[in-house]
């Protein structure tokens, strides 16, 4: 389970004509590393090309053989950066800024291409990334914000092919969300200029760069329903989307109505998702998740909640959900997840202040139930015994 | 010089020509007779059939000489990968007793979308499914022979069931929780038992079957008709239709249910997500049977001879006169084999099916109690693309369609027994692009037979060809049939009384190739080598000692 069923391949036995192999190697690799470290400290005849398109390349090779060495990586650093200063009195001939912006696409864009392999081969090098990352940085500072934005989308197949190789790859997600967050800022920046413009110059007619969709909290959204639909147990996707419900609700200006419908819909889904499996730990998180966002006495009224239920709403949603829970436990009388959620509901509907139409025997039944909930957990989770029983006697 | 160059005869495999190993003009004994009397054997295999091949790779690779030999112009016997003209051939004029009624059938098509070229189509009599866990796909991947072949993977798993006229007919056989998480026509009451019985087949959340319920003697319909699960009758048939066996649910012994189903769980993932099985492209049997007899001709141990095979066996003590001497030479002088060719060899161990050796073994009998079987194969000119889909590239190559009892109708009759219907697509390279391979099995009933295998594809053309008439509008069109009846589960063969000749039991191939062939390839190789250590490996490479300096 800890590589999340994604196979690992074994390593095998060296013979000795291998051995002799590797020793060329290592020589040969040696010798790249003293080139390298001579274009860094150069000479001072050399010393013009020490950030020059040959340097880049030598680094390429280094690199390709060892992306470890961060080292080298920022003096590509160095080198990009030195390559994106205007060829300013060294060309007699002006360049255009369309050129020059061509000029400066061509080679962040070669960089992301020729990081592309090392990141199949080393999808776990930090350098790597973080240098992918510099280049993307470096790309929203150098280009026009449009051009950027396309090189800053195109992450997005990246990002879609790692998820779709290692769907719960902690570091795939949060990449995912912080290619999200720059397209977003971008997009901004973009609509902001065109109305800009289009103030300025009103009556101009087709002005380019049409306004588009600034936030894609929706289309993240949908992503997470996909991605759970594949793995119920991708704890990633859960949590993005418990993220993401605040934003998609205040972009379709849901009224409180539609919010408890969503609300709804979320939890007859999460009822769906614990029957088929409740001793899936991220599913019952979510669901506690959306229980605890909804139907919890203490909503604090300072922030905005998600959900705005009326204090008989979060009752009727609770009792609701117990009941499926009640008869889930007769099929499976031993589930701990199962009974700790019980717990936790019965809880959060104990805390609520009572309505006038409810009647007492309902929260009798409750503690009395829980009493014997929280007697199954003993025995079931003798490990937590004592916490469950200074549950029951708090109770 | 005494080698016949069978490598540069191999080394064609890659292509796509059938039965690149054909060549009866450069059989051995027209090239040189001297060395085959000159040599005695380690061991003399008569038939390329998977086991045998698989043995002959295996003494050759351990430094034993082998001298391998088929009756037939062609390879794999059992296996062999024909072109239309050698099926046609075959069906004119079958040898093994137990494949019988056999028939050859072209349909009338529309102009321009019948049958294409002989050499276009590579058939093979069985559709040669191994698990990913299967024991041979790791013996062959450890002996780095797998490098040669390419898997193609079994995407799809399907029920079929063209009694429900509303719902697609073609249901996919859950594999996962999340399938049936998303399977709006469960309820969640059911989608819980059904979760508990899928993880209690692959072993986790300690729902074992335990030996209890497997020894009591139920039958998989009765095991999950029990309280504890109660599951609907379409996802029983479900289950069911991963075991490849032909009973019927009620029918089923339930630990060899388990076993099977425990094997498609097992193997699902292995090679990567959503199936369970490969298939080799260029008819899969057949490949491997042509890797492994590579595999045996490099090492320089072994002699490939087609068209020849052994008709007399001479045990020593029962020809020549015996020798004062000790038990050992004696073994050295070895078994005097007559060939058909004329020749006679020596040799110390003698391996074949009773149909290759000149010797009636009783098992070798059809009794009246093995089962039949209907086989049939269907070339059918429509890609069938909707089946091959999957949720991750590549597209499948090959799919399985479960057809239960009772689902198709022939003359107001309906089967009584379930079908299984296995899809090659054209990327297995067997048939041209834009047709498909279709095999077809279904246990012997009483009433009716081989006239459902017609009802069934045309039913599944007519349904799945009318979905996807967006793309291509030529309806799908039986192009090409071979039905004949086959008999399995036979009973293996007593060993001969020296312990010499190695008489193998009958392997009728249905659906999968089974693993058991593994074990018994090994049995044999223990008793020549003794000893199971280093099977199929591949010694250092060294220069093979010529057969006639052998001292002796």
């Amino acid at each position: 389970m800890a590589s999340h069923g994604v196979p690992r391949s074994s390593t095998t036995v060296r013979t000795p004509q291998a051995i002799q192999a590797d020793l060329l190697k290592i020589e040969a690799y040696n010798n790249l590393v003293s080139e390298v470290q001579a274009l860094r400290f150069p000479s001072v005849q050399k010393s013009k090309h020490t950030y020059s398109p040959t340097s880049l390349s030598t680094t390429s090779s280094l690199l390709t053989q060892n992306p470890e060495f961060n080292t080298i990586w920022n003096f590509r650093r160095r080198i990009v950066l030195h390559l994106l200063l205007p060829t300013s009195s060294s060309s007699p001939t002006l360049k255009d800024d369309n050129d020059q912006e061509n000029d400066k696409l061509s080679l962040l864009s070669s960089e992301l291409n020729f990081l592309f392999p090392l990141l199949q081969k080393f999808p776990k090098c930090y350098w790597i990334w973080n240098y992918r990352v510099f280049i993307l940085q470096t790309a929203s500072t150098n280009l026009s914000l449009q051009t950027a934005l396309k090189l800053w989308k195109s992450e997005m197949g990246l990002v879609n092919k790692m998820l779709s190789r290692d769907s719960r790859n902690f570091h795939g997600w949060g990449y995912r969300r912080y290619i999200v967050q720059n397209i977003e800022t971008l997009q901004k920046d973009i609509n902001k200029e065109t109305t800009k413009e289009k103030e300025e110059g009103e009556g101009e007619e087709g002005v380019d760069g049409e306004e588009e969709e600034e936030s894609l909290a929706e289309q993240e959204f949908a992503y997470t329903t996909t991605m759970y639909g594949k793995d119920l147990s991708n704890f990633s996707a859960w949590h993005n989307r418990s993220k993401l419900i605040p934003r998609v609700l205040s972009e379709r200006g849901a009224t409180i109505e539609e919010r408890r419908t969503f609300l709804d819909g979320e939890l007859g889904e999460m009822q769906t998702a614990v029957y088929t499996d409740p001793y899936d730990q991220s599913i019952q998180l979510y669901n506690h998740w959306l229980l605890l966002e909804s139907c919890s006495s203490k909503q604090t009224t300072s922030t905005s909640p998600v959900f705005s239920l009326t204090n008989s709403q979060k009752l009727e949603t609770l009792s609701r959900t117990l009941e499926w829970m009640r008869e889930l436990l007769d099929e499976e009388p031993d589930c701990r997840l199962l009974l700790e959620e019980m717990i936790f509901v019965g809880s959060l509907f104990r805390d609520l202040d009572e309505t006038e139409e409810e009647e007492d025997v309902d929260r009798e039944e409750i503690k009395r139930d829980m009493q014997s909930w929280l007697e199954k957990l003993m025995e079931v989770d003798p490990m937590r015994g004592g916490r469950w029983r200074e549950m029951q006697e708090k109770l | 010089m005494c080698w016949v160059d069978v490598t540069s005869l191999l080394d064609t495999t890659t292509t796509n020509t059938p039965n690149p190993l054909v060549d009866p003009s450069r059989s051995f004994s027209a090239m040189n007779i001297e060395a085959l009397d000159q040599t005695v054997w380690d061991a003399v295999i008569a038939g390329t059939g998977l086991r045998e091949s698989l043995l002959a790779a295996a003494l050759a690779r351990a430094g034993k000489k082998v001298l391998h030999l088929d009756q037939n112009p062609y390879y794999g016997e059992e296996y062999a990968a024909l072109s239309l003209d050698e099926l046609e051939a075959w069906t004119q004029n079958v040898k093994l007793s137990h494949i019988r009624s056999v028939q050859y059938k072209t349909y009338p098509v529309p102009e321009g979308s019948g049958l294409k070229k002989s050499r276009s189509y590579t058939l093979s009599l069985s559709p040669g499914l191994l698990y990913t866990a299967s024991p041979i796909l790791s013996l062959l991947i450890k002996s780095n022979l797998h490098e040669s072949l390419e898997f193609l993977k079994v995407g799809g798993w399907f029920v079929y069931d063209a009694a429900t006229p509303l719902s697609d007919p073609l249901k996919r056989v859950p594999n996962t929780r999340e399938d049936i998480f998303n399977d709006k026509t469960l309820d969640p009451r059911t989608k819980r038992v059904v979760v508990r019985a899928l993880k209690s087949m692959v072993g986790s959340e300690g729902v074992n079957l335990g030996t209890a319920a497997t020894s009591s003697g139920l039958s998989l319909q009765q095991y999950l008709e029990q309280p504890s699960f109660r599951l609907p009758s379409s996802i029983i048939v479900a289950f069911t239709s991963l075991t490849l066996l032909h009973n019927l649910p009620s029918e089923l012994p339930l630990g060899e249910a388990e076993e099977r189903i425990k094997k498609h769980f097992d193997s699902l993932g292995r090679f990567g997500a959503g199936f369970s099985a490969v298939i080799s492209r260029y008819a899969s049997g057949s490949e491997l049977v042509q890797v492994l007899c590579r595999a045996a001709a490099v090492t320089g141990n072994a002699i490939y001879v087609l068209e020849n095979g052994i008709v007399d066996i001479q045990e020593p003590g029962s020809v020549s006169p015996p020798i004062q001497a000790l038990p050992n030479e004696s073994t050295e002088q070895g078994i005097r084999l007559s060939l058909k060719s004329g020749d006679v060899v020596r040799t110390r161990h003698v391996v074949g099916t009773a149909s290759n050796l000149p010797i009636t073994a009783p098992a070798d009998q059809i009794s009246s109690e093995s089962t039949g079987y209907w086989m049939s194969i269907y070339v059918v000119s429509s890609p069938l693309k909707q089946i091959f889909q999957t949720d991750e590239p590549p597209p499948a190559a090959g799919a399985i369609i479960y057809v239960p009892a009772g689902s198709i109708e022939v003359n107001g009759y309906s089967n009584t027994n379930p079908m299984y219907v296995v899809v090659h697509s054209s990327d297995t390279g067997e048939c041209p692009d834009g047709q498909s391979i279709l095999y077809i099995s279904m246990k012997e009933t009483s009433s009716g037979g081989a006239e459902f295998f017609d009802a069934t594809v045309k039913s599944l053309l007519q349904n799945l060809t009318s979905q996807e008439s967006g793309a291509d509008n030529t309806a799908g069109h039986i192009l090409l049939s071979v039905t004949f009846k086959t008999c399995a589960d036979l009973e293996p063969p007593d060993q001969s009384s020296s312990g010499r000749v190695h008489l193998l039991s009958r392997h009728v191939p249905m659906i999968e190739i089974p693993d058991s062939l593994v074990e018994q390839t090994m049995e044999i190789y223990e008793k020549i080598v003794g000893s199971r250590d280093a099977f199929l490996e591949k010694t250092a490479p060294q220069e093979p000692e010529p057969p006639g300096e052998k001292s002796g």
